[in-house]
């Protein structure tokens, strides 16, 4: 009998706690994960809008095309290129800012505001910024380094084929900087001061107590941040998209680029959606270890 | 003596990494008061002979920003209060209640915010067509309410949690059903938090354009975002425009940022200590 009410209430409990989820649950699930699903079903069908609404089942015929496309290898080349180069540079640089900036004891809140900036602009600003400072005839840059300081013969042509992925990824690296350096300050923050005395006493002098005190604490804040990155930065497409537009070429196309690209420049949406697919694929690796690393559903026990 | 040295150092460097964060926006601010004529000069000069605010004349009365900050404000605010609401809802049934699969879902809602945008459109874009969200605000009102929707949730699930659980019982004593417990008790103590989303989904918001890009035809309804970038590729030398139309679509959301900033700052950094 007790146990019969007690699985009632149980009951009861359980139905509030889906009606205050259900708003977020039905825009998450029909906006994201539905267009997600539906997105892995065209990549087996002919799908593409130019010719008609309707589409067939093709089979892997898409994937076969992707393959066989030579400049596939060269965009999965520089998705990774472009994902490592700007998380691991990240990290160093937020780690040295955090770093610094935690030794800092005045206007902590308007420092910490004002260094997160680049991170809260608009993506189509942080494009024009950039396209225009690192333009090849009148970007600020050129300037300085030829006409000012006479340092170098000639204009840089930042956006050419073999310089365009490097000053993308440099865009990415200053747009996502502040986010780490802000989530490393806060973690250094966390590490118990009386660490740093013991290894004082035991004789760690600076750097031998951050290889041993700093970097083993802040592991956790650490590979969550550089997950968290490595995925933003795998899904870029804003920034790409202003400065070279994956451009000239491809030297300068991810994945997400070449999504858009085949969608809707050339309305291929079949062969688009097998991008997606692989695009999925990867991004979900990284989601898993992030989801295997991540404290936040752990300490779910209520 | 030492200390003064390590003192200057300090300074400087802290005036470098302000210098990173910032210059490149006052640049843009220096571009946009120049003169056409000056803006061919190479090399570029460094500070405008004379500040001019005809750039700024030029974008706001010639050019359709005014009807494009409207429409994105709109969006923006709509989207902002929609998210707030619907995510620290559901982050108080997922802090609050016992229900099954609660764990899988809270997982589901932290994949959901990794999904590639590029890859969700394609199928988006024939849904929207089919259902008449293709070229209206209502479209991306709802689409933008989604996409800050997991990080929001995420951030206000902190702070549900550490609501002490006396709190709740001492009001469902009184005799408050669980949704007044919600809006009574819990909402006001969390004031912090509810900032923090609102910055959020409002940047989020504002600052899209993937989205905006593909669902909007009609210039008319052009947000920011594609006005802005459409700038870029239609008047391409007309650089002191283009920096006083970047200023000007910077200011929203550098004054929220400055005001409300520090509350999102520390909601996305309590994972970080607490971890």
């Amino acid at each position: 009998m007790k146990k019969k009410k007690m699985s009632k209430l149980l009951f009861w409990e359980a139905v509030r706690g889906y009606l205050f989820i259900a708003p977020a649950l039905i825009l998450l699930v029909g906006l994201l994960f539905i267009p997600m699903v539906h997105g892995f079903w065209y990549s087996v069908t002919d799908f593409n809008i130019l010719k008609s609404w309707e589409y067939h089942f093709t089979g892997l015929s898409n994937f076969k095309k992707l393959l066989a496309n030579e400049n596939f290898g060269i965009i999965l080349k520089n998705e990774i290129i472009f994902a490592v180069v700007v998380t691991s540079i990240t990290v160093v640089i937020s780690m040295i800012f955090a770093i610094f900036l935690n030794s800092i004891r005045f206007g902590k809140n308007m420092i910490r505001a004002l260094v997160f900036m680049p991170w809260v602009l608009p993506e189509v600003v942080v494009g024009a910024l950039w396209r225009w400072i690192l333009d090849g005839e009148k970007g600020l840059i050129n300037s300085i380094l030829v006409e000012y300081l006479n340092l170098l013969p000639e204009h840089l042509q930042f956006f050419s084929e073999s310089m365009a992925l490097a000053s993308v990824c440099f865009v990415y690296i200053w747009r996502t900087y502040p986010y780490v350096t802000i989530m490393l300050s806060a973690g250094l923050q966390g590490i118990d001061r009386g660490l740093y005395e013991a290894a004082a006493i035991d004789g760690c002098s600076g750097i031998k107590q951050f290889w041993y005190v700093t970097l083993p604490n802040l592991k956790y804040v650490l590979s969550i941040c550089s997950l968290m990155a490595a995925i933003w930065t795998m899904n870029g497409f804003g920034i790409i998209n202003i400065l070279t537009a994956g451009g000239p070429g491809v030297s300068s196309t991810t994945l997400p680029m070449t999504i858009y690209k085949t969608a809707f420049q050339k309305f291929r949406f079949g062969e688009a959606s097998a991008y997606s697919v692989i695009q999925f694929g990867i991004i979900m690796v990284f989601a898993l270890i992030y989801l295997k690393m991540t404290k936040a559903t752990k300490e779910e026990e209520v | 003596m030492k200390k003064i040295i390590i003192h200057i150092l300090k300074i400087i460097g802290l005036v470098l990494i302000l210098f990173i964060a910032l210059f490149p926006l006052f640049w843009m601010f220096i571009t946009s008061g120049k003169s056409m004529t000056e803006l061919l000069k190479i090399p570029v000069t460094l500070w405008p002979e004379k500040f001019s605010f005809a750039s700024y004349y030029e974008v706001w009365i010639q050019k359709p920003f005014p009807k494009y900050i409207i429409n994105s404000l709109k969006i923006s605010i709509v989207a902002t209060v929609l998210g707030m609401l619907v995510s620290s809802m559901a982050a108080y049934g997922f802090a609050k209640f016992r229900f099954p699969f609660k764990r899988v879902i809270l997982m589901f809602v932290l994949v959901a915010q990794m999904f590639p945008s590029t890859s969700i459109i394609i199928p988006l874009f024939s849904t929207y067509r089919s259902y008449g969200l293709y070229d209206t605000h209502v479209g991306l009102m709802l689409l933008y309410t989604t996409i800050s929707l997991a990080f929001s949730i995420w951030m206000m699930y902190g702070y549900f949690r550490g609501v002490p659980k006396e709190l709740e019982e001492a009001a469902r004593i009184d005799g408050c059903g669980p949704f007044k417990i919600f809006t009574n008790v819990i909402l006001p103590i969390s004031k912090p938090g509810i900032a923090a989303v609102g910055v959020y989904s409002f940047m989020c918001a504002w600052n899209e354009y993937l989205y905006s890009l593909i669902l909007l035809t009609s210039e008319d309804r052009y947000t920011i975002s594609i006005g802005l970038s459409r700038f870029i590729t239609e008047f391409g030398t007309y650089w002191n425009q283009m920096g006083a139309a970047s200023i000007i679509v910077t200011i929203p959301t550098l004054l929220i940022f400055l005001l409300l900033g520090k509350n999102l700052i520390e909601g996305l950094t309590a994972g970080a200590v607490k971890g």
